[in-house]
C-alpha cells in the first residue's frame, strides 16, 4: 500500500469524472436549451436557469458540510479523504453551473456579490490545494529527521554555551552573545510569514564578533572562534525554524480567506435566492 | 563474531552513577535516537540515524555527516577511535573505554540536561496569536445576511405599512420618509439588471409595481397607467379548450423587466404556443394556423370590397395562380400610362413614373391616396366648352357638374348681346338697364338648360370624359346620369405593418408588378413568396432579414380595452 496518495487522485480520480459528467451536462443543456424569446437570452429565470441555480445551492450547501465532516471522527460515511477530493472537484465545477445559471449576466447587485464571493471562495480553495499539495514536501525537507522541538533543545544548549564562553570576551562581545541567545521568532501570522526574512541577531552577533577578532588576545581569539562557530551554527537551526514556521504559516493562511468567505458566500446565497422570490 | 560492550552512565536520584551494560554485535554499529540504533541515544536532540561506528578486530572508526559530531573537542567527519577518545553527541558524550574480550567498549554519559523544566521551543517561539476565523466567519455571514437580505425587507415591510390605508403611522414614519434615499439605495442591490427606459422612472421605487411578498407581478400596476391599452383578442373568443391558458396569461409574462433599457418583446413562441393550433384557444378562430414566418405563415389575406355587398369588405386570402379581381367601379390602364415611349400631355411628350401618382403617408406606412386634383387633372382636363377653353367642370357628383354647366349656359344665354333689330325697337333701353320680360326670361333660361344637358351627355356619352374613368349609367331621373361609387383600396393588409418607408431601398416594380396590366381589377399586391425572397422567420439566416411575428403584427390590437373588455374610442374611427 502506498502511504501517500493525492486527494486529487482518489480512487483514480473518481470525483474528477463525477465533475467533468455534471460540467459537461450543463453545457449541453445550456447548449440545446432554446429559452422563451420573451427572455430576450438565457437567465438564472428560465426553466434551465432554475435548474442550474438549484444544482449549484445544493452544491455549495454540500461543500460547505466538508467543514463538519472533517471534524466528525466517529462517521462513517465516506473517508474525509474522499469528501476532499469530491470537494475539490464538484467546487471548481461551481464554476461552469453557476456561470450558466446566470447566463453570463452580471450588475452591481447582491446577485452578481453571490457569484464574486463564489467565485472569491473556490480561487482561495485553489491556493489552498496548492499550498497542500506543495507545502508539506518542502516541511519535510526542511526538518529531515529533526523536530521543532529537537531544534529547541539544541538552541537552548549553544545558547547555554556561548554565554559561558562569552564571560572571557570583552563587554561588547559578551552584549551581542546576550542579545543573540534572546532571539525570538514568529508571534502572528504576518510574522511568520516573514521570518526567515527578518534580520537574524545570531548571524548579526557572529559578523560582530568576527570583526572583534583583531582586537583580541591570542586565548580570546580562540575562544571568539568557537563562539562564532557556534552562533553560526544557531542561525542555520533558526532558519530551519523560521522555515518551518513560514510553511506552516502558507499552509494556514488560505483558511483565513476560504472559511470566512464561504460563511459570507452562503449569506449571499440565502439573500440572492429569497430576494429573487420576494420580489417575484 | 565481532562484538561491542556499550556500557550506559546514568545519575540516580542521590547523585549516584548507574552503570548498565550490553553487548551488541556486528561490525556496523549506528548510533542515533531511533529504537533500531545498536546504540540507543534517547534525546529529541540527537538525529534519528545520527553516526555510524565501524567495528573490526583492528579497531574503529566512526563516521557522521559534517557537524553532527566532536571528537576530544573537535568536530569531525570520521575519526579512528582509540582508547580515551570522548566522542560528543550533544547531550551525550561517547568515551572509548580499554576493552576485554570485546572489539570495542564504549561508556555512554548524558552530560547535558535531560529534561528542561521550561519548554525550550516556547523561548525561541512567541505565543502564536490565534486569527479569530469562526468568529470572523459568522460575523461575515450576519453582516451579509443583514446588509443583503434583512435591511430590504424591513424597508419594504416599513414602507408596506406606510401604504396602507386607515392604519396609524408607525413611530418613527416620518424618520422613514428621511430614511427615503438610504432605503432605496438598499433595494438597489437588489435589482437584477436596468429597467426599460419608460420605466426608469419608478427608479428603486420597487413597490410599484411588486406586490405582496413571494406574490409574482400582478397586472393591476401595469393596468394603472396603461388604462388605454387595447387588448389582443375579446374573452369570449377563448372558448378552446386551451383557451383559459390565454386569458389567464399575466402582462408579465411577455414583457420581462429588468432586462435592459430597450423593451423589445420577441415573443414569437409566446404567440405560436396559441396559434400554431389556434382552434385549440378559440374554437371560432377565423385566421388559420401560423407560426414562424418562413415555413409556416399562410399566404396572406387581403382586405377587398365584397362584389356581394358593396360598402362592405370581405378578407380573401391569396392564392398561388389565382389572381384575385378588385372592384373599385374605377377604369385605370396601369401598362398605358407607364408607357416606356411616354405619354402626350399639354406640358409635351413625358414619361411617367410610379411617384408621379404614389408618394407615401406622412407616416411612411401607406400609400397617400391618388387625387385626380393632384395626379390626373393636368392631363384629364374637364374642360367642357371649346369656346371657353379655360373654365372646367368640378370633380364633384353629377347633381354638381350638372348644376355647373346650366349655371354656365344660363350665364351665357343671358349675358349674349341684344341682335341690333331687337334693340333698335326698345325705345326706353338705356344701359343697364334693358329688362327682359317673364316670357322672355324663360324661354332663354329653357335654352340654357337644354344646352346643358346636351353637353353633360356629350361628357358622359360621346366624348367619354367623365366615363373614360368611371363606370357611368344612364338614368330616368335628373340629372340622367350616375356615377359608381369609387372604392379604391387603400389598406389591403390591416392586420400587419407594412411600412413602405423601410423598403425605399426597393423598386416598387420588384413587389408591384404592374407594367403589364391594363384593367383596374388586377391586384397588384406580393404574395408572401415574395416577402420570403428576403424575410425569414425568428431563426437568423445569412444574408436574410430576421423577421419574427412582431416585425409585422401588433399584439395589441383589438378592438376592445384589456382593462375591462369595453370598446375602443379610437378617434376618427368608423361607425
Amino acid at each position: 500500500m502506498r502511504l501517500h496518495r493525492s486527494i486529487l487522485a482518489f480512487e483514480g480520480g473518481r470525483y474528477l469524472k463525477w465533475a467533468l459528467v455534471v460540467c459537461a451536462a450543463s453545457i449541453a443543456a445550456y447548449a440545446w436549451h432554446d429559452p422563451s424569446s420573451v427572455y430576450l437570452r438565457p437567465y438564472g429565470g428560465t426553466a434551465l436557469g432554475y435548474t442550474l441555480g438549484t444544482i449549484g445551492a445544493l452544491l455549495i450547501l454540500w461543500l460547505l458540510l466538508l467543514g463538519i465532516r472533517r471534524r466528525s471522527y466517529a462517521s462513517s460515511l465516506g473517508t474525509v479523504q474522499g469528501w476532499t477530493s469530491a470537494h475539490v472537484y464538484l467546487g471548481t465545477s461551481l464554476l461552469v453551473v453557476v456561470s450558466l445559471h446566470c447566463g453570463f449576466e452580471f450588475g452591481w447587485n447582491i446577485h452578481t456579490l453571490a457569484y464574486a464571493l463564489m467565485v472569491a471562495v473556490i480561487l482561495s480553495g485553489f491556493a489552498c490545494l496548492f499550498a497542500y499539495l506543495r507545502f508539506p514536501r518542502f516541511m519535510t525537507e526542511n526538518l529531515g529527521d529533526q523536530t521543532l522541538q529537537s531544534l529547541a533543545l539544541k538552541i537552548v544548549d549553544i545558547d547555554r554555551l556561548c554565554r559561558k564562553l562569552s564571560l572571557e570576551l570583552p563587554d561588547v562581545a559578551a552584549t551581542a552573545v546576550e542579545r543573540a541567545t534572546k532571539t525570538r521568532i514568529g508571534g502572528g501570522m504576518l510574522r511568520e510569514l516573514r521570518a526567515p526574512f527578518m534580520p537574524c541577531p545570531a548571524r548579526a552577533a557572529a559578523v560582530q564578533l568576527r570583526e572583534l577578532g583583531p582586537t583580541l588576545n591570542p586565548e580570546q581569539v580562540q575562544i571568539n572562534q568557537q563562539l562564532v562557530s557556534e552562533l553560526t551554527r544557531k542561525s542555520a537551526l533558526l532558519d530551519r525554524i523560521r522555515m518551518d514556521l513560514r510553511l506552516k504559516a502558507l499552509l494556514r493562511l488560505w483558511l483565513l480567506f476560504h472559511v470566512p468567505l464561504s460563511f459570507a458566500l452562503l449569506a449571499a446565497v440565502i439573500a440572492h435566492v429569497v430576494s429573487v422570490f420576494y420580489y417575484w | 563474531m565481532i562484538e561491542t560492550l556499550v556500557t550506559y552512565v546514568t545519575v540516580s536520584a542521590r547523585g549516584k552513577p548507574i552503570r548498565t551494560g550490553s553487548r551488541v554485535s556486528g561490525a556496523l554499529l549506528t548510533v542515533g535516537r531511533a529504537s533500531r540504533c545498536q546504540i540507543h541515544l534517547l534525546d529529541p536532540r540527537v538525529a534519528l540515524e545520527h553516526a555510524q561506528i565501524a567495528v573490526s578486530d583492528v579497531g574503529a572508526t566512526i563516521s557522521a555527516p559534517p557537524g553532527r559530531i566532536r571528537v576530544n573537542g573537535k568536530a569531525v567527519d570520521s575519526a579512528q577511535l582509540v582508547v580515551g577518545d570522548r566522542i560528543e553527541i550533544d547531550p551525550f558524550v561517547i568515551e572509548v573505554a580499554p576493552r576485554t574480550d570485546v572489539a570495542l567498549a564504549l561508556a555512554v554519559t548524558q552530560v547535558g540536561s535531560t529534561s528542561p523544566t521550561e519548554d525550550p521551543l516556547h523561548r525561541i517561539i512567541r505565543r502564536q496569536r490565534v486569527f479569530p476565523r469562526r468568529r470572523v466567519s459568522y460575523l461575515l455571514f450576519f453582516a451579509v445576511l443583514l446588509g443583503a437580505l434583512a435591511a430590504p425587507v424591513a424597508l419594504d415591510r416599513l414602507a408596506a405599512r406606510n401604504e396602507a390605508p386607515f392604519k396609524p403611522a408607525p413611530r418613527g414614519a416620518s424618520a422613514l420618509v428621511k430614511l427615503d434615499p438610504m432605503a432605496r439605495n438598499f433595494l438597489k442591490a437588489w435589482n437584477p439588471g436596468p429597467l426599460t427606459q419608460s420605466h426608469q422612472v419608478f427608479a428603486t421605487d420597487c413597490r410599484a409595481c411588486h406586490g405582496a411578498p413571494f406574490e409574482q407581478v400582478r397586472d393591476q400596476p401595469c393596468l394603472a397607467c396603461h388604462a388605454m391599452l387595447p387588448e389582443h383578442t375579446p374573452r369570449a373568443n377563448l372558448d378552446g379548450p386551451r383557451g383559459h391558458e390565454f386569458a389567464t396569461l399575466r402582462c408579465a409574462e411577455c414583457h420581462r423587466e429588468h432586462k435592459g433599457e430597450t423593451a423589445v418583446v420577441h415573443a414569437q413562441d409566446m404567440c405560436a404556443g396559441c396559434h400554431r393550433d389556434i382552434r385549440q384557444s378559440s374554437a371560432k378562430a377565423a385566421s388559420e394556423n401560423t407560426g414562424d414566418f418562413a415555413r409556416e405563415h399562410p399566404p396572406f389575406r387581403l382586405q377587398m370590397t365584397d362584389p356581394a355587398q358593396p360598402g362592405r369588405v370581405q378578407r380573401v386570402r391569396q392564392q398561388a395562380g389565382a389572381a384575385l379581381a378588385e372592384h373599385s367601379n374605377l377604369k385605370f390602364n396601369h401598362k398605358f400610362h407607364l408607357d416606356p415611349a411616354g405619354l402626350r400631355t399639354p406640358e409635351g411628350r413625358k414619361r411617367l413614373g410610379c411617384a408621379d401618382c404614389h408618394q407615401p403617408n406622412d407616416d411612411g406606412m401607406l400609400m397617400a391616396p391618388v387625387s385626380m386634383k393632384k395626379h390626373c387633372e393636368s392631363c384629364h382636363t374637364l374642360a367642357f366648352d371649346p369656346a371657353a377653353s379655360r373654365r372646367t367642370l368640378p370633380h364633384a357628383p353629377v347633381e354638381q357638374v350638372a348644376a355647373t354647366l346650366r349655371d354656365f349656359y344660363a350665364h351665357q344665354a343671358l349675358s349674349r348681346p341684344l341682335p341690333r333689330d331687337a334693340a333698335a325697337g326698345n325705345v326706353a333701353a338705356r344701359p343697364g338697364t334693358f329688362v327682359l320680360n317673364y316670357q322672355e326670361r324663360q324661354n332663354v333660361l329653357a335654352a340654357a338648360n337644354r344646352q346643358a344637358q346636351a353637353v353633360l351627355d356629350e361628357l358622359f356619352g360621346k366624348r367619354e370624359v367623365c366615363s373614360r374613368c368611371h363606370e357611368v349609367s344612364r338614368i330616368e331621373a335628373e340629372p340622367r346620369w350616375t356615377v359608381a361609387p369609387v372604392r379604391i383600396n387603400s389598406e389591403w393588409l390591416p392586420r400587419a405593418r407594412f411600412t413602405h418607408a423601410r423598403h425605399a431601398t426597393m423598386d416598387c416594380v420588384s413587389c408591384h408588378n404592374v407594367a403589364a396590366s391594363t384593367r383596374s381589377s388586377d391586384v397588384a399586391l406580393p404574395e408572401i413568396g415574395k416577402c420570403r425572397e428576403c424575410h425569414v422567420g425568428a431563426r437568423p439566416v445569412l444574408g436574410k432579414v430576421t423577421s419574427d411575428c412582431a416585425a409585422c403584427h401588433r399584439f395589441h390590437a383589438g378592438e376592445h380595452y384589456w382593462q375591462d373588455g369595453s370598446a375602443r374610442k379610437v378617434p376618427g374611427a368608423k361607425k
